[in-house]
């Protein structure tokens, strides 16, 4: 089936007529092994797969028989990232799919903690040890088992994401059609998680500044329908959705025993909140109508969405009111106007776009969209005061685009888009306007060469609802909703200079101005480069060379104290500034040696990746000046290498083999992980404690992983 | 070879006297004496498999799709087929809509004509292949092969399991064109981002602005740098909305980020050890703790617990 004849063959089948109906088919199968070392050092090595030493195996399969069809893919049988695949159907009546796809997401692994008993469940804890007295923050008063790092117990954070779908497409060869799609998603596992260490609810003075990490179980499933029917022509395409989906926890709460919460010899137990459950329901329709005047195209979409909870609400995170009342202090619970939370919030959409040819060269488009976030949560009073806010917001977008053919296969486009967003709750940024003008030259008029360049330019103003506040508030603006001037400009080239050479070059450049902001981000300027370059020798070697240089700044100004200088808007009297600085590159080589044609392949390569992290601190101006820390030189620094071989050999037309090796090895240097400890108990000052399980903290291994596969087509 | 498949071309031609069947049995035999790759994938190509449903010629004509090939015959390859539809110098508008005679029906191309692939002339055998067993290339390498910057991204250290192969571009992005921007296959950023994330769609009690506005504040999508897709790291990006909050940081007293003026930075000093304001705001996404006047440490308001 898979010889060069074959379509010869295919001819002379076509010819005979009947002989059609015979099937084809096809199919492979391939079983090794792998053997890695390293492994264990990292999550980050297997962050989202699954390379540890043992078994791999796969198979495909092909199926054609008189308009009928179907195709089979299995992946990594019996590991993390496995992965099954079934397809098929009839030509212009039918196409189903089902699968199911693992994904693993290692976050960390060497971890330790010092809940020691139910790790993974929604109660975890720690046998009682010897407990000092008093009250934190003296890290005296932490449990010896707590404070014992010796005695943790390790923990690995890992999710596992579960994914069961399938789909049908159903058409008849009408112009009718039915798609249905289903999918069971689950998330399991144990990932880390933070909280203050202070006790809710406690009376008086609480501590601050004190946290501490811990293994949060996951254990939740989305079950997901949607339903999609409709009419398509050549004139028209109409068709309505409908989505159901539901996503539900098996827990609202994890229950643990606050280390900082012992003495006078009461040990709680505080909560900490989880995902909640919601209900989503999603209805839209669209149409696209072809083929009207001035050689236009009308397409329309409707959609509303609406996603619901009902939330019991807690008047405490302290399971042990009666417990905790025997101590010195008291428990205070909150009082509420409401004791459910009925979560409502609803995402409503109209767009319409028109697009025409007027005329052969010109090309012209006019949208509108409209979208309302609407928020009808329950309003919760606490305490008679604290209010939870409604977020919402209404979106109107518009504009046009015009495109304009040009002598030589060059093309103009241009086009103005205008936005305007009006929020509720937001003080900070009422309504954001944006007016974005773009034009766009494309040419390819030599074959040999493809280049094009954009230039966009945004204007912000924003409606601003702190001037009149007190303190700092009047002077800080927020980068996501405040004035902005944004220049940016796009351009690539791709030249073929020769038959056998291929270059490209792109870049990007982007620079943000927050012109109204006095702290806060002040601008943000980013650039990259990005090159490849292949060569081929005819029917020998074939090496590509790529590099990317990303540069990214970005300035802020501060104020330290929450005192307002007289003369606010001079940023002189502010006490210092500071410039984040991020460099990334990477580059690397692959070379493709075709050592036998056709039955030896050789495929290596390499690549670094570096990323470096600067922090700038200034003091530009005297009144009242702080002297800044020094800059920080390893804000996030990282190095990786990866190196890989593939060898192929088929060894028959139906027998193959496949030797790979991978080697990586990951680098940090990052201030904030660097001489990382768990137990960070010894502040004096009874703030900054901490008790971390060292999530995250693995960002260094080397890795070797190689590979023997064996493969038979059918 | 060549000789070979001539010799069987005229068997076939005898085999089927008449009709189209014969006529298109001749044209692939003949492409196939110059092509014979070409036309040997086709063979297992879909357009070949739904093709022989309908029409028999059609399933082995190479003038379905490259247009009537009498002048590239008569001129022995010297003249091109009327349509090139891959590498340079291809009429792009003219390749696409040679596909989007039968295709523009399809639901998934409904809005090809708002989509930006469409009006940046992106032909469709930039990412199909007509011939093959495969009708799209390799998913990724397919869009990376213009988006390179987003290449880039997809590499760094913290990014969605692209390269993988467990998240596609198409996840996201319908490349046919949608009615939204960036060919988003929902209406807003979030309603995209919770589609997988599910836990992170709400209702929640207490809610952060930015989070329930567009999820991209905060996160790049495509790969980056920090920790959780972050777009800038802890404490920098929670610090420059939230100066109030922590009037002293980051040059302050016991309270700031670095607390020793004119001196190294001490991170266990300070609050930019491990995750930074999240050490204690860890449920920035949103929470149901209750919040008290007595006991603000801990409270769902701002994001505690």
């Amino acid at each position: 089936m898979r010889t060069k004849s074959f379509w010869s063959l295919g001819i002379l089948l076509l010819t005979s007529g009947p002989a059609w109906a015979e099937a084809e088919y096809s199919a492979d199968a391939n079983l090794g092994l792998r053997l890695t070392r390293g492994e264990e050092e990292s999550a980050r090595f297997m962050e989202y797969r699954d390379l540890t030493t043992g078994v791999i195996s796969g198979a495909d399969f092909d199926y054609f028989n008189a308009g009928t069809h179907a195709a089979g893919s299995v992946r990594n049988v019996g590991r993390d990232d496995q992965s099954y695949l079934l397809s098929g159907g009839r030509y212009y009546q039918y196409r189903y799919r089902l699968g199911y796809d693992f994904l693993p997401h290692n976050l960390s692994f060497g971890s330790r903690t010092f809940y020691t008993a139910g790790v993974g469940t929604g109660e975890i804890s720690y046998p009682t040890g010897t407990e000092g007295t008093g009250f934190a923050p003296s890290p005296n008063i932490i449990d010896s088992n707590v404070r014992d790092v010796q005695g943790w117990r390790s923990v690995e954070y890992s999710l596992q994401r579960k994914k069961l779908f399938g789909g049908l497409e159903v058409s008849l060869d009408s112009p009718f059609f039915l798609n249905v799609t289903a999918n069971r998603t689950t998330l399991e596992g144990i990932r880390p998680s933070l909280t203050t260490g202070g006790i809710y609810s406690r009376s008086g003075g609480l501590p601050t500044s004190i946290f501490f990490e811990f293994p949060e179980p996951v254990d939740q499933g989305t079950t997901t329908v949607e339903v999609e029917g409709g009419y398509k022509s050549g004139t028209i395409y109409a068709s309505a959705t409908g989505e159901l989906s539901k996503f539900a926890t098996e827990l609202r709460f994890l229950t643990f025993r606050n280390p900082f919460a012992t003495g006078g010899g009461v040990d709680l137990r505080d909560k900490y909140s989880l995902s909640p459950d919601s209900d989503l329901k999603r209805l839209s329709l669209q149409t696209t109508v072809y083929r009207l005047p001035l050689d236009s195209t009308l397409q329309l979409k409707g959609s509303t969405e609406n996603i619901t909870n009902s939330i019991v609400l807690e008047k405490t995170l302290s399971m042990s009111d009666e417990e905790h009342n025997e101590d010195t202090n008291t428990i205070n619970t909150v009082t509420l106007n409401r004791d459910v939370f009925e979560g409502d919030l609803s995402h409503k959409n109209a767009s319409a776009v028109w697009s025409a040819r007027p005329l052969s060269p010109l090309t012209m488009e006019l949208y509108y969209r409209y979208l309302i976030r609407e928020n009808h949560n329950t309003e919760i009073l606490y305490d008679g005061d604290a209010r939870n806010p409604r977020h919402a917001y209404r979106k109107n977008n518009g504009g046009a685009e015009l495109g304009y053919k040009l002598p030589a296969r060059t093309k103009l486009r241009s086009g103005y888009d205008y936005a305007a967003v009006v929020r509720r709750e937001r003080i900070d940024g009422i309504a954001t306007f944006d007016k974005t003008l773009f034009a766009e030259l494309k040419n390819s008029y030599f074959d040999l060469v493809g280049a094009k360049v954009k230039y966009s330019y945004l204007r912000r103003t924003s409606e601003f609802g702190n001037a009149a506040a007190s303190g700092l508030t009047a002077l800080t603006r927020r980068f996501d909703v405040t004035d902005q001037r944004r220049n940016a400009v796009k351009a690539s080239v791709d030249v073929t200079p020769l038959r056998d050479l291929d270059l490209g070059v792109g870049y990007t450049w982007r620079r943000s101005v927050y012109d109204k902001t006095v702290i806060g981000l002040l601008d943000a300027v980013a650039d990259e480069w990005n090159f490849d370059v292949t060569y081929r020798w005819p029917e020998t070697v074939q090496v590509t060379a790529f590099a990317d240089v990303e540069k990214a700044d970005r300035r802020g100004f501060h104020r330290t104290g929450s005192g307002v200088p007289s003369d606010a808007e001079s940023g002189n009297t502010y006490n210092w500034q500071d410039t984040w600085k991020d460099r990334n590159y990477r580059y690397g080589v692959i070379v493709q040696v075709p050592v036998i044609e056709q039955t030896l392949d050789l495929t290596t390569s390499y690549a670094q990746e570096y990323a470096d992290g600067v922090v700038d601190f200034l003091a530009p101006g005297s009144t009242s000046a702080t002297t800044p820390p020094r800059d920080i030189f390893n804000m996030g620094d990282y190095r990786k290498n990866i190196l890989q071989a593939k060898l192929t050999y088929q060894v028959t037309r139906a027998l193959g083999a496949s030797l790979g090796a991978l080697w990586e090895r990951l680098r940090s240097d990052d201030i904030q992980y660097n001489n990382y400890v768990n137990n960070g108990l010894a502040a004096s000052n009874g703030r900054n404690q901490f008790l971390l399980t060292g999530a995250y903290k693995d960002n260094r291994y080397s890795a070797t992983t190689a590979y023997l596969t064996v493969s038979y087509r059918f | 070879m060549h000789a070979f498949l001539s010799l069987l071309g005229l068997l076939a031609l005898g085999a089927s006297s008449e009709g189209g069947t014969a006529h298109a049995a001749v044209e692939a035999q003949r492409c196939a004496t110059c092509h014979e790759d070409e036309v040997e994938s086709f063979q297992k190509s879909h357009h070949r498999k739904a093709w022989s449903m309908k029409d028999a010629v059609a399933a082995n004509s190479c003038a379905s799709c490259h247009g009537d090939p009498m002048e590239h015959l008569k001129s022995e390859g010297d003249v091109p087929m009327p349509l090139k539809l891959t590498g340079k110098g291809v009429d792009v508008a003219k390749a696409s809509e040679s596909c989007l005679k039968c295709h523009s029906t399809e639901s998934s191309l409904s809005f090809w004509g708002a989509g930006k692939h469409g009006k940046n002339d992106v032909s469709c055998m930039s990412c199909h292949t007509l011939h093959g067993k495969a009708a799209v290339k390799p998913k990724a390498e397919a869009c990376f092969t213009c988006h390179k910057d987003v290449k880039h991204d997809a590499q760094k250290l913290s990014h969605h399991p692209i390269l993988e192969g467990k998240v596609s571009c198409s996840d996201c992005h319908n490349p046919h064109g949608t009615l939204n921007h960036g060919m988003l296959k929902a209406e807003s950023v979030n309603q995209l981002c919770t589609k997988c994330h599910t836990d992170k769609r709400g209702p929640f009690l207490w809610e952060h602005a930015p989070v329930e506005e567009n999820c991209m504040s905060c996160h790049d999508s495509h790969g980056s740098r920090n920790q959780k897709l972050l777009v800038e790291k802890t404490p920098n990006l929670c610090q420059t909305c939230h100066e109030v909050s922590h009037a002293k940081s980051p040059v302050g007293a016991a309270g700031g980020f670095h607390n020793v003026a004119g001196t190294p930075v001490n991170q266990f000093k300070d609050k930019l050890v491990a995750r930074s304001c999240l050490n204690c705001h860890s449920k920035i996404h949103g929470s149901f703790a209750p919040h008290s006047g007595l006991a603000t440490g801990n409270s769902g308001k701002y994001f505690l617990r």
